[in-house]
């Protein structure tokens, strides 16, 4: 018998079976993607800078009302400048 | 798992905020940029005065940095879509790097960081401008004006609000058309659109504008005053005063943008075409490109970004607490009362600012400032092309989902051959246009219009690439479009 022969489990094993799975989970982070679209799900490219692509949580809203939106909010200030014309001042 | 994350701190948020809904079905070529023009019109409709200031009567000074953020000084676009580019690069530069760990493949974690992206820009715009409106940025320059404003019967505290309520207002909305675009009912990044289309009517405007400007009584055109000067004025001064006038363009600057153009048209075709074939049909090789602007007009943008950023901040904090005259001086233009120049200091020297003092320290600003946007231009094209999911490792993912295969290479090495082109046309495309744009414009002559219609022109070819392949896709099904344009 050869002076080599170690016994199985113990701390030594242990120790390995630790290193072993801290290093996977090390390689598991590190292959993590890093952007949406890195994990494939479309998203900023490499010359294009977007933001949104998946839907999120919040308040739902139709295009349409977004549009309706902008133009009243626009009107609204065309507003307060002809309120502002005629009172001669801010309000 | 237990572990805390940024994130989390933001998940509160996440519902108050307005989300447009995904389109049912997929939008039909015609309807699509149906949207786009009509959104973009919508955007260039909202640079209309903010209610409570005069556009003409306060001084800007950030007028040599607005063209590429579409933005317009003393209007509803005071920020353009700087507040959405801030926040975009900001958190997906930060998330990229892995400062902060998000999930991506995780659907509930890439919304919440979408509606985080969506929440910080508008917080930009509601903190810039309250710090712009206490530094009298706002209040009108000249002294009748002024006095007559501190007399009125508002308070300055209320138009102040009044101010960055539409400001902020005007940035959601900005936001949500952004978004209206990016969700599949327009084209392509929202940003980009309305760089694009402020870039090309500022662009036109100042070639063949027709409007005269109420202070100096030019026409906004340069082309269109060169023939009024030619009727009116003797020869030589009627075309020397166009090379220098200081209220509208210029033809220094027009001429200095068509070869900015040029280059940059030039080495935009720059590109090293991969043999591709299918594996499924026989002897169909065909090229794919990678071209040397890998990153398009990012590179730049970025550079500009934070340019912009430091200079909105510095500028209010200097007004509001004084501010020491190492890190910036501003002056205001004594002739126009229109903008303010940046005079001396640590930013003046990574400016475009057209002031000359002395030889010396304008040449040390010349190579300062093509330094500062070659080196971040540079850094950013080395880093972004993996954080944005478009390494050599994703192409060849892409390729094998489509079963292509690169001629000449073994599925195991496509992933490294194509990283060496990527990375090295990455990196040196970002440089080469860092330093052109920065040499154009660290001279002070062309104040802004070289990098905003190059970026402008960069952005609109990246679009482009996204409408072609949608029309080539499934543009000719019952599209108005291709009947007139015919099919390919």
């Amino acid at each position: 018998m050869s002076a080599s022969t170690a016994v199985p489990g113990g701390a030594k094993t242990l120790a390995k079976r630790k290193a072993a799975s801290d290093n996977k989970a090390k390689q598991h982070a590190l292959n993590q993607p890093n952007s949406a679209r890195a994990a494939g799900q479309g998203g900023s490219s490499a010359s294009m800078l977007r933001i949104f692509n998946d839907e999120a949580l919040g308040f739902k809203i139709d295009p349409l009302i977004v549009l309706v939106f902008a133009v009243a909010f626009i009107f609204s200030v065309v507003l307060l400048h002809v309120l502002a014309k005629i009172s001669g001042s801010v309000f | 798992m237990s572990k805390f994350r940024a994130l989390d701190i933001f998940k509160p948020f996440v519902g108050i905020v307005p989300e447009i809904e995904l389109p049912y079905e997929k939008v039909v070529f015609d309807e699509k940029i149906v949207y786009t023009i009509g959104i973009s019109a919508l955007y260039l409709l909202s640079s209309l005065p903010i209610s409570g200031v005069n556009p003409n009567k306060i001084a800007d000074p950030f007028n040599w940095l607005r063209l590429p953020f579409a933005s317009e000084a003393g209007t509803l676009l005071e920020f353009g879509v700087l507040p959405v580019l801030t926040s975009a690069f900001f958190w997906q530069i930060v998330s990229g790097l892995k400062i902060v760990k998000i999930n991506f493949n995780n659907l509930s974690d890439r919304s919440t960081f979408q509606s985080l992206q969506k929440i910080s820009a508008v917080l930009i715009a509601l903190i810039y401008a309250t710090i712009l409106a206490i530094s009298g940025y706002f209040r009108p320059i000249d002294f009748f004006s002024y006095q007559n404003s501190l007399n009125s019967t508002t308070s300055i505290l209320w138009s102040n609000i009044l101010i960055i309520a539409q400001l902020t207002t005007s940035t959601a909305i900005v936001t949500l058309l952004v978004e209206l675009l990016e969700k599949g009912y327009g084209f392509g990044p929202g940003v980009m659109v309305f760089i694009t289309v402020s870039a090309a009517t500022k662009f036109t405007g100042s070639l063949f504008g027709f409007i005269t400007n109420i202070k100096s009584f030019e026409s906004n055109g340069v082309i269109v005053q060169l023939f009024r000067n030619l009727f009116n004025k003797p020869l030589t001064t009627g075309i020397y005063s166009l090379f220098n006038r200081t209220d509208e363009v210029n033809f220094t600057q027009v001429y200095l943008t068509i070869i900015v153009l040029l280059i940059l048209t030039y080495i935009q075709n720059f590109r090293m075409d991969i043999s591709i074939k299918s594996t499924k049909v026989r002897s169909m090789v065909s090229t794919y490109p990678i071209r040397l602007f890998y990153c398009g007009a990012l590179p730049i943008l970025f550079s500009y970004t934070i340019i912009y950023n430091l200079n909105i901040i510095t500028f209010a904090l200097t007004k509001i607490f004084g501010g020491s005259n190492l890190i910036a001086n501003w002056e205001i233009d004594s002739l126009t009362n229109n903008t303010y120049y940046l005079t001396s200091g640590l930013l003046y020297f990574i400016s475009g600012s057209s002031y000359y003092s002395n030889f010396l320290s304008y040449i040390g600003k010349i190579i300062a400032f093509t330094a500062f946007t070659t080196f971040t231009s540079g850094i950013f094209g080395r880093y972004w092309y993996a954080m944005s999911g478009s390494t050599g490792k994703d192409l060849a993912k892409q390729f094998k989902e489509q079963d292509i295969v690169v001629v000449g290479h073994r599925d195991a090495t496509v992933a490294k051959e194509l990283n060496k082109l990527i990375s090295s046309s990455s990196l040196i495309g970002a440089t080469i246009l860092g330093a052109v744009i920065g040499l154009a414009e660290s001279t002070g002559l062309s104040k802004g219009l070289a990098v905003g219609v190059t970026t402008g022109l960069l952005c609109a070819l990246s679009l482009l690439e996204n409408v072609m392949s949608e029309y080539q896709q499934s543009g000719s099904v019952n599209s108005q479009f291709a009947q007139v344009f015919g099919t390919n």
